[in-house]
């Protein structure tokens, strides 16, 4: 019992009354409300000035005549004043009692107050040279074995032994620290680390079911932040979409390009998000490159199967993405130059340190080289024009404290591809004149922006509310011109025009509120209201004149696109049942309000973490969880002019049911294996039925009938993955392997049989290494094999015979959906890097080579035939071969 | 530092041109050819089986087609010996084909083995619905309007209903083709909101119908045709009503979407169809149906 300790004073002395006495005290008023049950809700005015806790409580019970009791040893000696209006008789208490290991209670019409096993530690974990706050550090107290991490805004509260007050903080890429909590305020607590450039990247904590690499133990998420630099850059871009290919779980297309495909999910099934803002097509050039720049990016989160319900709306994975806020103790500059971009970013403090900016841009510097590569190459074809491609992006950040507890932040993210391609042919033979003009334009991007604030309502309760936009455009536009003379009175002339738009527009308001109640119990909530434009695609031509060009381009812009709300709440429970024992309970809803139908999706979630032994643990998961947006795709490629479009009556959201069950084990500090098993069912996938067209011409807006162009149906995958891991020390990489099995089956495809997915890869195998040769030499490298994806292929025609014997079209022997394997896949990357620091700042150099051995893996394949021989043939092409590249960076 | 430049920008030039460097090389595919196996066949009728084989990839030459005529084509009832076809050479514009000299009977289970020297042996087997119980036809109205540009002919749109008893269990399938002097009608369209497709190649209406419990089904037509008063008499327009196996449905719908994707444009804007194949070892259709015409006074 609380009490057993605890010396009864049931009668304060007169002595301490006279010697309240040489104080000041002054009761401005009773509360209206204080009555006769003592009730601690009552509001009273109170103020005592240099007085010790025991007397300043002893005027406390005389002002509201309520007994307090209490032992003389636990209250500090030290003098102290206390000043309070209109609050209430429990906040004064707490307060009174804060930072001094006491509680209070109320038990038969008097206060008893006892020494606290424990008391409640809350605030920040910074970076000591920047002040950037730390997601997912790691916050053990060795005493009374609990450990938590940092949210994304880099806060922590923590239930703390009175004993054993140190705190351990721990994160990947800084010196691990021990801070004594026992003689500091307790309220805001910032705790701050030193990066440690020899990278000790795991801390593994006395506490058995605490790993301070991952979610708290609960969810097997990948932080891809300290794994970045191991891996060799395609360009000299390090990229995290590229790097979220070497996990297990994970395949993509030929280079990187089309998209992830997580656990046999489709392209449009994984949850982008800048800063918690939904991403809807997060490439640059077709896949080749993330909208993603190192630079800017504080941390990355994946998540594959175990999804804590704060996430929903995508069912197959999270990509968490968070990007630095800035240096809030100076002014930083730094830029870079490598094969494929140029590069600067500049970050400082606002306001004496209350608050700092951070803006950064990125820009290919390909396109002069290429409009002059290309022209070349036209002049000696004998034509004229050129095409060039080109992409660019900046990142504006800035935030400022208004007080401790409450911070604000302003985000942007803008960025855009564009493409341009000119062709004019000119020929005249014997008087034939013929000319032709084609000009090509493209342009695709997105536009992030968001305003968020945290306010620290309590030293256990957290709360953010954010606003965010997000928009991904898609236009094309072409021009085409024809001419033939033939060199008398006959001359035709043809112009035809064409523009294409689509775009999906989301804004939002958000409320997130994290609980932390006791040791036993990590809460999260929050509702967010959602409102979605889909203009799924509009497609204008034109070969005449009945309109301006122009006039049909406006009626298109003006056209209203679909309109779809939504409302999403969820709620989770982080609960440590018993010290080996935890698990994450929650559910995420959403309220889906279409023009034709509104639906409501429950996602229950549940994961339970179970540490066998201590190195060994155990991890189960089941996961429901829906996605109302659809992605039209001709491919499956994630292209640009893919299209997003919302649910409908007919068309239902997409959902899946996940099972995972994991085994860890935590080998020494630097090694540790992780072996995964999971099932997963999809349901309401859709697929462009056969003899789908994937445009709609016209002058009027008619892409809206996609509903009649696809077909519904599901898709199964299971597997085992397997994942090796150096952590730590001069040698660091990783291998991951991945055996699964993934299928669809469409009533209207393949004759309703079952066929294999297009990325049904048997085996995907990464090894990733890295070298610390030196302070100033390291190398890297991987090695990627997966088996090949799956087409489908003719492997003849064949000829129709019409019912009444007449010889008909051919066809294309089509052989069963997706039966044709393509061969394996593998690729060697190098890279080596030089970093040097002195004075003004530092610098680093990178050479690397993609694809070291040259493999040609096949990009697409097409049919030809070459009449002489008869012999029929596929082609395939292979896209990057041998690429050398290098990059430079410096930092001041 | 003009020399430095010279060297990055020639680094990639040099690097860009090895990126998007096209490399062809060959992918292994099966190269022997197959039979080609078509044959629709309905009660009351010799059997037709047309046979030839597939063709290179790219080789869409109808000059380079060939039909052999010394295949084996054996015919099995119900899993009996029926007969071996006899070829029977092109004629009246028409391709060879293999026939049986017995006529067909509904409820039976034909199955067909092709053997044509080098290729490897097809097998096939398709089971004749029942005939429709009952079927009538009812106009319920019939549109004259005068043609602005032709004079004397008239544009004649008429509505039917046509009343199917179809005892079958399961879904059911069901091609419509009409005529009205000799001739297609220019449209003919499903007005009741059946799953249905207009297809070209052999000029008509595929219609799937759901299970249910009634065994009664109104397909409601719309049929339109010319007619010139004054040199034609206004006799009956012809309506045949096929019910066909599934095989004979989803081959005739995949070669309608074929065809449908090709007046789109071709494969380029278009998701290529996989033709249904009902042929073991071989590509084309074996299926069969029973007709039922019926004139249609207006």
């Amino acid at each position: 019992m609380f009490f057993e300790n605890v010396k009864i004073n049931l009668k304060l002395t007169r002595q301490r009354v006279k010697k309240a006495l040489n104080c000041v005290l002054l009761v401005l008023s009773f509360s209206a409300c204080l009555n006769a049950q003592n009730n601690l809700s009552a509001t009273i005015d109170f103020q005592v000035s240099n007085l010790t806790l025991a007397d300043a409580l002893w005027e406390l019970s005389e002002i509201t005549n309520i007994p307090m009791t209490y032992s003389d040893n636990d209250l500090p000696k030290g003098i102290s004043s206390y000043s309070f209006k209109s609050k209430s008789i429990r906040y004064i208490l707490s307060k009174m009692l804060d930072e001094t290991n006491l509680d209070f209670n109320f038990v038969d019409n008097q206060i008893v107050i006892f020494r606290s096993k424990s008391y409640q530690v809350s605030g920040y974990v910074e970076d000591l040279s920047s002040g950037e706050r730390l997601i997912g550090a790691s916050v053990y107290n060795a005493g009374s074995d609990q450990g938590t991490v940092t949210n994304i805004y880099g806060f922590y509260s923590i239930n703390v032994d009175v004993t054993s007050p140190d705190l351990r903080i721990s994160y990947i890429g800084y010196e691990s620290k021990t801070f004594d909590t026992s003689l500091k305020k307790r309220e805001n607590l910032i705790l701050q680390l030193t990066p440690n450039l020899t990278i000790e990247e795991v801390v593994v904590t006395e506490r058995s079911n605490f790993d301070s690499n991952s979610y708290a133990g609960f969810f097997s998420d990948q932080n891809l932040s300290g794994e970045i630099q191991k891996m060799p850059a395609l360009g000299g871009e390090l990229d995290y979409m590229r790097l979220l290919q070497q996990m297990p779980g994970v395949q993509s297309g030929t280079d990187g390009l089309g998209g992830l495909y997580v656990r046999g999910g489709n392209a449009d099934q994984n949850l982008v998000m800048l800063d918690g803002v939904p991403i809807y097509n997060p490439y640059h050039a077709l896949g080749l490159v993330s909208i993603f720049d190192e630079q800017v990016i504080k941390k990355v989160t994946y998540y594959r199967g175990q999804f804590p319900s704060r996430y929903g709306g995508m069912i197959s994975s999270v990509v968490d993405v968070r990007t630095k806020e800035g240096n809030n103790k100076e002014y930083k500059f730094s830029a870079g130059i490598g094969l494929i971009a140029t590069k600067a970013k500049a970050e400082g403090p606002i306001a004496n340190g209350k608050g700092s900016f951070l803006v950064s841009a990125r820009r290919t510097h390909l396109d002069p080289f290429l409009r002059s590569y290309s022209k070349k190459k036209r002049m000696e074809d004998g034509d004229s024009g050129f095409y060039d491609y080109s992409f660019g992006e900046v990142v504006a950040k800035a935030n400022y404290s208004i007080t401790p507890r409450v911070k604000t932040f302003l985000s942007f993210y803008r960025g855009k591809d564009d493409y341009q391609n000119e062709l004019r042919i000119d020929e005249e033979d014997a008087g034939f004149l013929y000319e032709e003009e084609e000009n090509q334009e493209l342009g695709w991007g997105n536009t992030v922006a968001a305003i968020r604030l945290n306010y620290q309502i309590t030293d256990k309760l957290f709360s953010n509310f954010t606003s965010t936009y997000s928009r991904f455009f898609f236009q094309s536009d072409e021009n085409r011109y024809f001419k033939f003379q033939d060199g008398l009175d006959f001359e035709d002339v043809a112009r035809y025009k064409e523009t294409f738009l689509s775009n999906i527009t989301n804004s939002a308001f958000k409320i997130d509120l994290d609980y932390v109640p006791n040791s036993s119990h990590y809460i999260r909530t929050g509702i967010e209201y959602s409102h979605n434009v889909f203009r799924p695609g509009v497609l204008a031509t034109q070969d005449s004149s009945f309109f301006t060009f122009d006039e049909i381009k406006d009626e298109l812009r003006s056209a209203k696109g679909n309109e779809v709300n939504e409302v999403n709440a969820y709620v989770e429970d982080e609960w440590l049942i018993h010290k080996n024992l935890g698990m994450n309970v929650g559910l995420y809803s959403s309220f889906f309000f279409t023009e034709d139908k509104n639906y409501l999706l429950l996602d229950p979630r549940i994961t339970v973490n179970w540490q066998m032994s201590k190195p060994f643990s155990f991890h189960f998961s089941a996961n429901k969880v829906n996605q109302p947006l659809h992605l039209l795709t001709r491919s499956g490629s994630g292209f640009p002019n893919d299209l997003w479009v919302p649910a409908t009556q007919n068309v239902k959201p997409q959902e899946a049911w996940i099972f995972d069950i994991e085994s860890r084990v935590r080998l020494n500090t630097a090694w540790k294996m992780e072996i995964h098993a999971y099932f997963k069912k999809m349901n309401n996938l859709i697929n462009y039925i056969d003899g789908a067209d994937f445009t709609s011409s016209g002058t009027s807006i008619s892409a809206f009938n996609w509903e009649d162009k696809v077909t519904v149906g599901q898709g199964q995958s299971q597997g085992i993955e397997f994942l090796v891991k150096k952590e730590k020390g001069k040698y660091q990489g990783w291998v991951s392997y991945t055996l699964s099995e993934t299928t669809r089956q469409f009533d209207d495809l393949n004759d309703g049989e079952t066929f294999p997915f297009r990325f049904d890869l048997r085996h995907v195998l990464s090894i990733v290494g890295a070298i610390d040769l030196t302070e100033k030499w390291s190398v890297n490298g991987s090695w990627n094999y997966r088996s090949g994806s799956n087409i489908n292929l003719a492997y003849s025609d064949w000829q129709y015979i019409r019912q009444d014997g007449t010889p008909d079209i051919f066809f294309f022997d089509l052989q069963d959906r997706n039966s044709f394997k393509l061969p394996s896949y593998h690729r060697l990357d190098l890279a080596a890097k030089y970093q040097k620091s002195s004075d003004w700042g530092k610098w680093s150099l990178n050479l690397g080579v993609y694809n070291v051995y040259n493999q040609r893996n096949i990009f697409y394949v097409r049919p030809e035939f070459d009449p002489i021989t008869q012999i029929q043939k596929y082609k395939s092409t292979s896209l990057i071969a041998l690429l050398p590249y290098f990059s430079f960076n410096i930092e001041i | 530092m003009r020399r430095c430049n010279y060297i990055l920008g020639l680094a990639i030039v040099l690097t860009l041109t090895m990126m998007s460097c096209e490399h062809d090389f060959d992918v292994d595919v099966p190269r022997s050819t197959q039979n080609v196996v078509l044959a629709n066949f309905t009660p009351d009728e010799p059997m037709k089986v047309y046979v030839s084989s597939t063709v290179p990839i790219g080789n869409v030459d109808s000059s380079s087609m060939k039909y052999p005529n010394n295949a084996d084509v054996t015919l099995y009832a119900n899993g009996a010996y029926e007969a071996d076809l006899i070829y029977t050479p092109s004629h009246d514009g028409g391709l060879p084909y293999y026939r049986s000299s017995a006529k067909m009977s509904p409820g039976v289970t034909y199955d067909i083995e092709v053997h044509v020297i080098g290729n490897p042996i097809s097998t096939s087997s398709n089971k004749i619905p029942k005939g429709l119980e009952l079927v009538t036809t009812e106009v319920v109205s019939i549109k004259e309007e005068v043609d602005d540009e032709f004079e004397g002919l008239v544009n004649v749109t008429a509505n039917i209903l046509l009343n199917v008893e179809d005892n079958t269990t399961g879904e059911s399938y069901f091609h419509l083709k009409g005529s009205a002097f000799e001739s297609a009608f220019n449209e003919m369209s499903i007005v009741n909101g059946l799953d249905h497709l207009n297809i070209l190649h052999e000029e008509g209406i595929l219609i799937k119908m759901p299970d249910s419990n009634s065994s009664n089904t109104s397909i409601q037509l719309e049929v339109s045709f010319y007619h010139f008063p004054e040199f034609e008499l206004r006799i009956p327009f012809e309506i045949e009503i096929r019910k066909c196996s599934r095989d004979y449905y989803l081959f005739h719908r995949s070669v309608g979407e074929q065809e449908l994707s090709n007046f789109r444009d071709g494969l380029l804007s278009s998701q290529s169809v996989q033709i249904h194949n009902n042929i073991v070892d071989g590509v084309g259709n074996f299926s069969s149906y029973v007709a039922s015409i019926h004139s249609v006074e207006w």
